[in-house]
């Protein structure tokens, strides 16, 4: 690189290999102080693997970190943390059953206390002002995090990688990998607000995320991979989101269609349906319909299709599936009545890890390969290449184990589940968190796909946006009710869809 | 640990209250051990006024207990790490074996037949812990294996029989008592204080614990989870060792016999122990009331007269609700 002399951190010719899969081939990046790098690439493309070369996870097969201008040899991640390196992996290094002082101090390996004697109450205050310097005053630091919700978990993650800033000790960068694929707009807000905070005080910033409008206003520089390969690098003046789209697909974008089908039957409907943070709620959907759902976190969105699905015990009313009643609480029930659901939490509630990627893709239903006795594993294999291929999953090796699969592909995977169930009802919690420009068009294709097929599909996302282009008619929750049915979303405005659900 | 991470999409604030239902003060199920230790030991002096409430049977329950105690402890210590080891009850046998054949084979000094075992136990702890991290096997697996191998030592060195000669006197003093007080406690609770301290004050306990909770978290966060893993099997074998020796001390003789029936009392004692004082978390004080809740229960059953096989009987039905309000479905903490 030509300014490596400037940059705190680089890193010159990595290639990572996996078993019969070469991650990364050939990347070099350089970070400035106070620079807001910006690291993008569709799904798979490495980020995630190139992050963790960083943070000495993984150890390249060649190539080299330097860290200011001098090589590192055997980076480890204790090394890279008395290096001055910070990092909010994919999946952020929290511990459910912790409190969130334990979570915070964890990372400043208790530097508040002596070694045989953990202090409480400066571990604690430490936890406070590392949690209020981000602005966060809502998290107590007592506790435990597998409490908080799914926004507050990211911002003890952010206030653990940063909260050496007041600690004195140096930090040279700070690597935030998608820390806001699961958060709602204004929650993101805040994640802006630190990084352009933590630049401002000369540290390096390397950011990754797929959402590309905020990533331009934010990033100083630009650097793309592709399959793995540097395909450019370059000041982020003069890009805008169509061009950068384009240098990650290497093609264009097409965004997705608009919907053409026709709605049928009513095929679900939820009579007075309520649990949990849900108000008694009745809404139809008909076959072939898309009918969105946006709400703030807290609006029971989540709940809704929880409800609908089994998977949360329902406090009154019913759910019906072409009028046929469907026993609440149980999910077996619900997958029996024709629902399928994709929950919000991938990582928890729908990947099981260690199994393969068939595996997780056939789990839900066996019964199409399932001979008395035996799995046809060639007929169930091939069924599922076939999806891979349909929903673009990569790489296309049925026997991977699922964990080693990209984040976003993961998520395309469990769609691809569900499509496979030919269900009646689908319900979508975020189905494109963590996804990539072109996959998210793949998924809203998949999910249009489905509903010309007589589907009807409910849809949750935080990206009002999305809800808009996707829907054939949106509801507005708010505070466990339904507010408002915008009923022709193509027309409508997204700040007004802000301001009904309460926001702006 | 799947239901941990389902409701909080929307529990914005809701942490900080204490969820319905749930005693608070007094009442809090924390406290539900002890007021089972108070009620089983009121229960039974008012059943037995003149054997039960005695200072000769509190200081019996000490020093029978005292063994078992420190194998809980040994237990207890991987498991916080997220790991099991189930050789510890045979790590016993080999040690009390070891200690005796100190002076039956070799006539050696008492410190010798103290170190001797404690170092054959750390051993087989670092043999455990290479295998769990360095080799990738089942703690379960692999400690059953090395637990097996332990008893095979043992079995091979006696040929079956009881090792009892040459004891020194001074020897068995260490398991006899000290103005009225048997020692066996003392060292149990010297080792209770330095575990608990260990696990509850220090950051090597929170790094222990945050190990078990999310072993690829603590991998990325850096903290040494090989070294600390090792760590923990060492410490484990080193105090089943240190258990075994005094046994023999106590027994003045090395039994091979002795061993395994001491590893489910352990396991009862340490998940029960997760229902006392911390919900659902294994620890050091919880465990130590379960043991004594364990054997005020067994003690007062056995003067009421109760056939000897109701011992086991029970111990394995106190294991089973045990887990069951640890981890299982009636867990209060875990399924949030
Ligand atoms: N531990 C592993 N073992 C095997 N393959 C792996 C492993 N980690 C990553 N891979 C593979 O390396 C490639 C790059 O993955 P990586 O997670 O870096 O992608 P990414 O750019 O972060 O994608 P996303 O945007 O979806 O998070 C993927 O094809 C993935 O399957
Ligand atoms: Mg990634």
């Amino acid at each position: 690189m030509t300014s490596e002399g400037a940059s705190v951190v680089a890193l010159s010719g990595i290639r990572k290999e996996f078993t019969g899969q070469v991650a990364l081939d050939d990347v070099s990046l350089a970070v400035q102080a106070g620079q807001v790098h910006a690291l993008v690439g569709t799904n798979g493309s490495g980020k995630s693997t190139l992050v963790k070369v960083l943070a000495g996870v993984y150890s390249p097969e060649r190539g080299s970190v330097l860290i200011d201008g001098q090589q590192v040899p055997h980076l480890t991640p204790a090394r890279a943390t008395e290096l001055g390196l910070r990092f909010i992996h994919q999946d952020p290094a929290l511990f459910p059953q912790q409190t969130v002082r334990d979570n915070i101090s964890i990372g400043s390996r208790y530097r508040g206390s002596r070694g045989v004697r953990v202090d409480e109450r400066r571990e604690r205050d430490a936890a406070r002002r590392a949690l209020s310097a981000i602005g966060v005053d809502d998290v107590s630091p007592d506790v435990r995090l597998g409490a908080l919700s799914q926004s507050q978990r990211t911002m003890v993650a952010v206030a653990r990688a940063v909260q050496d800033l007041q600690g004195g000790q140096r930090i040279r960068l700070l690597v935030l990998d998608e820390p806001t694929a699961s958060l709602p707009e204004h929650e993101a807000e805040r994640v802006y607000g630190v990084i352009r905070d933590v630049a401002a005080q000369g540290i390096g910033v390397v950011y990754i995320s797929h959402d590309l409008s905020p990533l331009l206003a934010l990033a100083d520089h630009v650097t793309v991979l592709r399959d793995g390969k540097l395909v450019a690098s370059r000041s982020s003046s003069g890009l805008d989101e169509a061009a950068l789209a384009q240098l990650m697909v290497g093609e264009e974008v097409q965004r997705a269609t608009s919907s053409t089908s026709r709605p049928g039957e009513v095929v679900l409907s939820c009579r007075g349906l309520r649990g949990g943070r849900l108000q008694p709620t009745s809404l139809e959907v008909r076959g072939g319909e898309i009918v969105g759902v946006a709400g703030l976190l807290g609006s029971g969105r989540s709940t809704l299709l929880r409800l609908i699905a089994g998977s949360q015990p329902t406090d009154g009313g019913e759910v019906l599936v072409s009028g046929r009643r469907v026993p609440p609480g149980k999910p077996a029930a619900a997958i029996a009545a024709g629902i399928a659901y994709v929950p919000e939490d991938r990582r928890a509630q729908a990947a099981f890890p260690n199994l393969t990627l068939r595996e997780n893709i056939t789990g839900a239903a066996l019964s199409a390969f399932r001979g008395p006795l035996r799995i046809d594993e060639r007929a169930e294999r091939a069924a599922v290449r076939a999806l891979l291929d349909e929903f673009d999953v990569k790489p296309r090796d049925t026997e991977k184990q699922f964990r080693f699969l990209s984040g976003g592909n993961q998520q395309k995977a469990i769609i691809a589940r569900c499509a496979r169930l030919a269900p009646e009802v689908l319900l979508l919690d975020e189905p494109t968190q963590g996804v990539d420009v072109r996959a998210r068009a793949q998924i809203h294709e998949a999910i249009k796909r489905l509903a010309a097929r007589g589907t009807a599909v409910l849809v949750v996302s935080s990206d009002f946006g999305e809800v808009l282009d996707l829907s054939d008619r949106v509801l507005v929750l708010r505070q466990g009710g339904i507010k408002t049915t915008i009923a022709d979303p193509a027309t409508a405005q997204e700040q007004h869809v802000h301001h009904l659900a309460g926001t702006a | 640990m799947a239901t941990a991470v389902t409701e909080q999409d929307q529990d914005k604030g809701a942490s900080t209250r204490p969820r319905a239902g749930r005693g608070r003060g007094a009442l809090n199920p924390r406290w539900f051990g002890f007021y089972a230790l108070v009620a089983i030991v009121v229960l039974f002096s008012l059943l037995r006024p003149d054997t039960y409430p005695t200072m000769t049977n509190l200081t019996a329950i000490l020093s029978n207990e005292a063994v078992g105690c420190m194998l809980a402890m040994a237990l207890f210590v991987p498991l916080v790490a997220g790991h099991y080891d189930l050789s510890i009850a045979n790590v016993l046998t080999l040690s009390m074996i070891c200690s005796v054949g100190m002076f039956q084979e070799f006539q050696a000094p008492i410190w010798v037949a103290v170190v001797v075992p404690v170092l054959v136990g750390a051993l087989i702890g670092l043999i455990n812990g290479v295998a769990v991290t360095v080799v990738g096997i089942n703690s379960l697996v692999a400690t059953l294996a090395t637990g097996s191998c332990a008893l095979g030592l043992a079995l091979w060195w006696t040929n079956g029989t009881i090792f009892s000669e040459n004891v020194p006197s001074g020897f068995q003093d260490l398991g006899g008592d000290l103005g009225g007080i048997p020692l066996p406690a003392v060292y149990a609770a010297v080792l209770i204080v330095v575990l608990w301290w260990a696990s509850e004050r220090m950051p090597v306990g929170r790094y222990l614990y945050a190990l078990g909770d999310n072993a690829e978290a603590a991998r990325l966060t850096g903290i040494p989870v090989t070294r600390l893993t090792i760590g923990t099997f060492v410490v484990s074998g080193s105090i089943a060792a240190f258990a075994g020796v005094v046994q023999a001390a106590v027994l003045g003789s090395g039994n091979p016999q002795v061993g395994p029936s001491l590893l489910l009392p352990a396991f009862a004692a340490v998940f029960l122990g997760g229902t006392i004082l911390y919900l659902g978390r294994h620890n050091v004080l919880g465990t130590v009331v379960a043991v004594l809740v364990l054997a005020a229960l067994v003690g007062g059953l056995e003067q009421l007269g109760v056939p000897f096989y109701v011992s086991p009987l029970l111990k394995g039905v106190v294991l089973l609700l045990a887990v069951a309000l640890t981890t299982g479905r009636f867990s209060k903490v875990r399924s949030h």
